[in-house]
This record gives C-alpha cells, structure tokens and sequence, in this order.
C-alpha cells in the first residue's frame, strides 16, 4: 500500500489542482518546442516535483513514468570512486548531487556529459534533447555550480536541464540568469482543504470541513504534510473526530520540549541537557538547520517585540554559520547559549521593572 | 560510558594478528570489535572452545595469546551473556543446518576467498567446487554422508569486496540459495572502515538473506585480570610473577584487546618484572588507585583511567605504562584537554613584562595565564579538530554563569568556522584551536586572577566527544534510510522529517521487517533528564 501523497500524485499538467495558470504556460512552453532550462523553487511540498514530471510527461508522454533506479559510479581525479543512485526513464535522468558532498562537482560534470553524448534515438517523433533533473541544487558546492553554468551551455544542444531547490539565494546569479526561473508557490490554506476532501472521497472516507481546515493550518502550507498528516488521522481514528489533534512528527514535538527546556532554566546544567538532546535529533537524520528553525520558531513564542529581532538575528547568524562550518552542534549549542543569555537579562530587567 | 567510550580510540590499530597459520581457525578473542554480519572474534574462540578439541602447544617461543587460546567455554574472557548469545545462535544455526564445525571445510571457503581475490573468480558454486575438487552438490551430498557438521568461517575480506561490493553480495545471494553450513563472518569495526562494513553488509541486504548480526564488546577488564594473572601464574616457572599492579595496568590500558593484553604481558615479562617492581611498588596501581577503586578488593574497573584531571600529579602514573611499553593514546588526549579546563593564572607581579588594558576594557583584564595552550595542543600530538571537539564535550561543566557560557559558545562557533574553506582547513586548524582554548579560558570569569577562590567543582569525570559518534551513526541512518526506502524516492531530507515519522504514524504496510525496525529506531528519542554520555 502506498502513500497517499504517492497514491494521488497528478500526474499531468491537466490533473493539477492549483496554479493552473501556471500550469498552462508551462504547457505553452513545451508545445513551443524551444524547450529553456528550469529553475524550479519554491517552498518544501508545494509541488514542485509534482509539476517537473507533470512537464517531463508532457515533453515525452507515458514513457517518462518507467522509472527504474541505478547506482552511477565516478571517479574524482584524485581517483576516488563515488557512487550515487540516479532514478532514470529512457528521455531523463534525475539526480541528487549533494549526496556526495564536496565531490559534486565531478558527479555534475560527468554526468550531464554522459547523458548529453548520447542522442535521442529517435529525433522525429520525440524531442531532440534529454533533460537532466538536479534536486536540492541549493545544496551544491559553488565549484559544482561553476561547474554547471559551464555544461549548462555546453550541451545545450543535446541536453536540458531542470533545476529544483527551495531557495534561489544559494544558486548562484550565473545560474540563475541562465534559466527560466519558476517558483511554485505553496497552496492556500483553502487549495490544501479542496485537495483533502477529493483524496478522502477518493478513499471513499467523509472529511469533515473544520477537520480539513485544521490539518491544513497545522501542515503550513506544505501540502505533503497536509496529506500525510490526514492519512495519519484517518488511521488513527475514523469517522474523523475534529475536536481531536492532529498528530506532529516525534521529533518535532521533542524538539518543541527542548525549547521549553531552554526557556525554563538558563544554565550551565541545561545547556548540557540541551545539548544531548540536540545530539539525538542529529542522529535521527533530522538536519541542523531544520533544529535551528524549528527551536526559533517555538523560542520566538517566548520573545517579547524587541526582544524577537535580537533571537532572530542571531539565528540567522549561527544558522549561516552552520552552513559554512563542520560541526554543527557547536553553532546549535552556541544559539541556545545566546539565547539563554537574551533571555535572562531580559527577565532579569522584568524583575528590576517590578521594584 | 564515561570511560569505556574512549578506550574505542586506541583500536584502531587492533590487526596485529600473530597467527601464522593462515588456515587455522581464528584463535584470540579480538578486542573492542562490534560485530557485524554475524560474528566476531570472540565468536571464533567461542567456537572453537565449543566444538574443538584439545590442540598441543609445545613450542617455547611461542607467543602467550596462541598458546592460550581457550579450549572450552568456560575459558572464555567474554561476558556469560555473550557467550550463551553465541550458544544460542549456534543451537538455532546447526538445527537449521544440521552441522558442526569442521575445520578443513572453513579451510576450504577461506581458499576460496582467497582465490577469488586472486583470480577474480567469482562463481561460488564452482569455486567452492573447484578447490574441493568436487561439484558443490556432490560435495554436499558427501557432508550429510559423512553426517559432519559444518560452520564455514570467513574472516578476513579479500580486498576486492571493500571496492566492488556488489560481487560479494552476489556471492552471499549464490551462497544463500545452495550453501548448506551456516556461514560466520568476523569483522572488526576499527574506526575507520566501518564504512566497508556498512557497504559489505549494507541493512536491506542483512535482512534479504536473513544475517544475523552479533556484536560482541570490548573485554571487560576485571575478566581481563583474571585471565592476565591465570596467565603469569602458568608462565610463572620462568618468570617472576608480575605484580598485580602490572598486571591491572595492563588490563586496563588495553582498552578491551586481549590479543594485545597478552602479548604486552609477555613482553613484559620478558623484561624482567623486576625491573618494574621498583617503578610500581610503592606510588603504582596509579591510576586505578585513584578513583578509590581497589581491584584486590573485587572492586569495578574501568577503561580510561588514564583520564585524570591533569593537575600536577599527572607524570607519577605514566612511568609504568611507558615501562610496559602500553599504548595509551587516551592518556595525553584527556591530559591536555584537562590542562586546559584547569588552566592556572600566575600572579602578574611575577610576570612584570605583560602590559596592562585600558580602564575601559577592563573587564576583559585577566592575569597571565600558566599554561601555554598551543604547546598543550602540540604536545598533545593530535589534530586540532579532535582536541577542540573534546574541550567543547567538557567545558560545559567549569563554567558557572550563562553569560560565560554565551562567550565560550561563540568561540567554539567560531573556531569551528575558521575551517569552513576546506582549501585552507589543514593551515588554519592550529589557529582553530587556540581560538577554542583560549576563547574558554577567557570566557571562564570564575578564574581571573591568580588568587581566584576556586569553585569546589568536585571530581568532574572528562567525557569523550560525541560528536564523532553522532555523526557517524546519522550518516549510518541517512544509508540505511535510503537503502530501506528505495522505492519511495524521497530526498534524505524529506525521507527522514516527514515520510518517516508519519509512516510511523499511519501504518502503511510496510514490506519487511528492517522497515518496521528502522522506522521505530527513528522516531524513538531519549527523553531521560540525565546527561547521557
């Protein structure tokens, strides 16, 4: 049984449910023929890979949805080999360099020249060019984004590509500049009810409105979670109860008890408490950044107005920190000690204001 | 784990296998390795102590860990627990199997690997053929005539597995439809390769075929000194028996390592232990001493007692373990790191050439510092990257107000940035370091001055860095995540946030067991309010 979020994927640009305008340009695009390369951003579960293979069945028909999944192998100069899983159909290729970290520049090189020497087979029928699709592009190293502008014009001919990530602000202009930039914009609160209630008829379940309303306010906008959320409340109780919560990742509600760690008591002692608890997100895969986030999105609930500027400012320093260092856990801990440094003085000039 | 974690640093260099005969059943119980696909070292000798005969040792020269290689269960150095883990195991494997262990045919397989190394060769069938001298079936049929059990043991890995691993799962898949004996790999997980061993015997592969995975720990040390002393006591003819304090020092700096305890015990004894004697008999059992602990008294001991709080007495202890000529590694590591934590100030009187601040800056005066953190931190002869990572594990702990705690926090941020050009990260990693070092020490406003009263901290044990573990093991579960869900596609990120946790939380049916394990694995946290180490 698969997911409902896999199950209820659309996939053609006439099954999708919002940003149909969108939609039909892309449709426009394709039937142009001069097909550009794609920068695909957007907030996490708007649907941006949703609409990329929506367009790469647009491009090639039902073809592109024979996938089959494959270890690539390369070799650095240094002669290292590296291995990485690429899911492929016979017109695409799609890939997560940033699985290989600092090597990725050699992973994009190579790659986009193999799939780029080889030609359509059959130029009359299909298009005369194969696409390349590079995920969380966001995450490449600024060599391998050189290193992509460089193919990018390269292999023009034979080759395109789509780019996907969640922000612009760490793809480099050169690279931006060179493709045609779409951002897919997360679904309204109402969008996000529309969508569940159709899911749920097509399980043949009632989705009450106020349930709807209340799973879509609570996966902000990230239609994903909205679905996954719903189908972990249908399990855990049907007919839908709306007065019940909709049940959060483990971790999340952890990482929202460590804040509450963090706000109660400022000291030495807590911050080592803290930190083991920062310790075991980062063994469950969950990534630093996203604990960055998370613990200011809950500590800002603390703040008071002046105060939320000076947390917030310091979160984007530790968090950008963290995106240039090695060891994460020394900026997280670094955050939570400013924190609870702002935040003492702050109740300790509360208490001086009372007498 | 306070103490036993660290012993996990020195083990690296464990391979110093003396067996030179190659074919023989691995002997020593090997230390410290956390066993993976099905078995390790203390498995072998387990094994051999369960199903093997007596073996005749006459030899002078030979070295003590061959010569005492334990010829039944109960003379195993492994924790009961273990040991009936691997009973259990066995019972479960020969009734699915029907076999017990003959040596010629692990001989055989272990040929065969060889082989394959060599030649590349790489149907099993064949080659198990082809060195038995007879088709695999036949040679099969021939087993359950002769109605002689087998266990097929593999333990060292032809090289050519770590670079193309997917040829050894074929094999194990080839292994799994025709092989008829339960087949036992020993692996060690040193530090460093434990990345082969998560490519050989990658989790969705484990459970394909159904290995199981019996991890064994290092040697406890008080078994250690039982059997060290057994030892001494049978050699003891030729020897002056070493004293217990050797002995303990022994036991306790090889971090878990029986192979090596032995043959530091024989060394040692071969020097004359009377040399020792005046080094360790009045100020020795030095470390262990220390914590109040007396082993003749059946008390606990404990890996790392080379941790101490690097205060003064330090040097007394080390003379016996540079004597026996040990390999503690550990003992400099925590040294430094606690120099640094306990840093003095001199009294600026004495020092007349340092200059004063400004009244402004005032509060940034400090009195000359005693310890010279760089020299610590190149004597320390270790990378600066490690040093700070265990100064960050323990400073928590000497600082009393949250605003020292912000200062030195931000140092270690900053000392960790210094290195974010990986082109200059070799170059500026000293500099990184003394940013650390001295970001703490100047953070610490307890100590100040020279006469600073010092807060009772009491006896703070120094703890290893977790962040070596941590990292290692997320990067083990990001593998593992993506060869369990290779279907879904997800992005690691996307996979571990949300796929999983509401997967755990919805219940699709899952298609194997490791998905069920895993998920829960992930989405199980440690709330306990202590401070886990």
């Amino acid at each position: 049984m698969s997911l409902w979020v896999d199950k209820y994927r659309p996939s053609t640009l006439a099954k999708l449910d919002y940003h149909k305008e969108q939609a039909a340009h892309l449709r426009k695009l394709v039937e142009g023929g001069d097909f550009p390369h794609l920068l695909v951003y957007g907030p996490s579960g708007a649907g941006k890979k949703t609409r990329i293979m929506c367009t790469l069945r647009e491009l090639y028909g039902p073809g592109v949805e024979k996938l089959r999944i494959e270890q690539s192998q390369f070799t650095t100069p240094s002669n290292k080999k590296l291995e990485i899983s690429t899911i492929s159909s016979n017109y695409h290729i799609e890939v997560n360099p940033s699985d290989v970290g600092h090597n990725d520049r050699v992973v994009i090189q190579e790659l986009i020249k193999n799939v780029a020497q080889v030609n359509q087979l059959d130029t009359s029928t299909q298009k005369n060019f194969k696409v390349v699709v590079l995920t969380e592009v966001d995450r490449l190293s600024k060599e391998a984004q050189h290193a992509l502008r460089r193919t990018m014009e390269k292999y023009m001919a034979t080759c395109r590509l789509i780019l996907c990530c969640n922000s612009t602000s760490k793809v480099i202009p050169a690279i931006r500049s060179r493709c045609l930039g779409l951002r897919v914009s997360a679904p309204s609160v109402d969008e996000i009810c529309q969508i569940l209630t159709t899911v749920c008829k097509k399980e043949g379940l009632t989705l009450p409105k106020e349930m709807a309303e209340k799973v879509a306010e609570k996966s902000g906008r990230n239609l994903r979670r909205a679905l996954l959320m719903c189908e972990a409340c249908r399990v855990q109780q049907y007919p839908f109860n709306p007065e019940r919560d909709v049940s959060e990742p483990d971790w999340e509600i952890y990482l929202r008890e460590t804040a509450t760690l963090i706000a109660q008591q400022q000291s030495p002692k807590r911050l080592l408490e803290v930190r083991g608890r920062l310790y075991e997100l980062l063994t469950h895969c969950i990534p630093p950044d996203v604990i960055m986030k998370g613990l200011l999105k809950e500590l800002l609930q603390v703040c008071d107005g002046q105060m939320k500027a000076e947390v917030v400012q310091n979160a984007a320093y530790y968090e950008h920190r963290l995106q240039q260092g090695q060891k994460a856990i020394y900026h997280l801990e670094a955050f939570v000690a400013k924190f609870m440094a702002i935040y003492k003085r702050f109740l300790e000039e509360g208490i001086a204001d009372i007498f | 784990m306070q103490f036993g974690a660290e012993a996990k640093l020195q083990q690296s260099n464990y391979k110093c296998c003396p067996s030179s005969t190659r074919h023989d059943l691995p002997s020593n119980a090997e230390s410290g390795s956390r066993k993976r696909p099905r078995e390790t070292g203390h498995k072998s000798s387990v094994q051999q102590a369960l199903f093997q005969g007596s073996s005749k040792y006459t030899q002078n020269s030979e070295l003590w860990s061959e010569r005492y290689k334990p010829n039944s269960k109960v003379e195993l150095a492994v924790h009961k627990k273990k040991v009936e883990e691997i009973s259990e195991w066995f019972a479960k494997a020969s009734a699915q199997y029907g076999k017990v262990v003959s040596q010629s045919q692990s001989t055989v397989f272990h040929n065969f690997l060889l082989r394959a190394n060599k030649y590349k060769a790489l149907d099993l069938t064949t080659q198990i053929g082809a060195s038995a001298g007879r088709t695999s079936d036949s040679l099969l049929g021939n087993k359950a005539a002769n109605d002689k059990r087998t266990v097929i043991v593999v333990e060292e890995m032809p090289n050519i597995f770590y670079r193309d691993s997917n040829q050894f799962h074929d094999i194990l898949r080839k292994y799994k439809r025709c092989g008829k004996s339960p087949l036992v790999f020993i692996m060690s997980d040193s530090n460093n390769n434990s990345s082969g061993i998560q490519k050989l015997f990658p989790k969705d592969l484990m459970h394909q075929l159904r290995i199981d995975s019996i991890s064994m720990n290092p040697v406890a040390p008080t078994m250690l000194v039982k059997l060290l002393t057994r030892v001494a006591s049978a050699e003891s003819g030729k020897f002056p028996t070493p004293s217990a304090s050797v002995i303990e020092t022994i036991a306790v700096s090889s971090s878990g390592d029986i192979r090596s305890a032995l043959n530091t015990l024989q060394f040692a004894c071969g020097r004359d232990t009377l040399d020792l004697k005046a080094k360790c008999a009045p100020p020795a059992k030095p470390q262990l001493k220390k914590h109040g602990s007396s082993s003749s008294s059946g008390a606990r001991l404990k890996y790392g007692s080379s941790r101490r709080t690097g205060s003064g007495d330090g040097d007394s202890g080390d003379d016996l373990g540079v004597v026996l000529g040990l390999k503690d590694k550990a003992i400099f590591l925590f040294q430094s790191v606690g120099k640094v934590l306990h840093f003095k100030r001199g009294d600026p009187t004495e020092h007349p050439r340092v200059p004063s601040l400004p009244t402004h800056l005032h509060q940034f005066d400090r009195d000359p510092l005693l310890v010279d953190p760089e020299e610590v931190a190149f004597k320390s002869q270790l990378s600066g990257d490690y040093l700070t990572s265990f100064l960050h594990e323990n400073y928590v702990e000497f600082l009393s107000t949250v605003e020292d705690l912000e200062r030195a926090a931000e140092y270690f941020s900053d000392a960790d940035s210094l290195s974010a050009l990986w082109t200059a990260r070799e170059d500026l990693q000293s500099y990184s370091v003394s940013v650390a070092m001295r970001g703490y020490i100047h953070s610490n406003s307890d100590i100040t001055r020279h006469d600073s009263p010092r807060r009772n901290l009491g006896w703070l044990p120094l703890h290893k860095s977790r962040w070596f573990t941590a990292s290692k093991q997320a990067n083990e579960n990001v593998t593992s995540a993506r060869q369990l869900f290779k279907g879904y596609h997800w992005e690691p990120e996307v996979l571990c946030t949300e796929i999983l946790p509401y997967i755990n939380l919805s219940n699709p049916t899952l298609h194997d067991p490791g998905q069920i394990r895993f998920v829960q694995e992930m989405t199980t946290f440690s709330r306990s309010t202590q401070i886990s180490r």
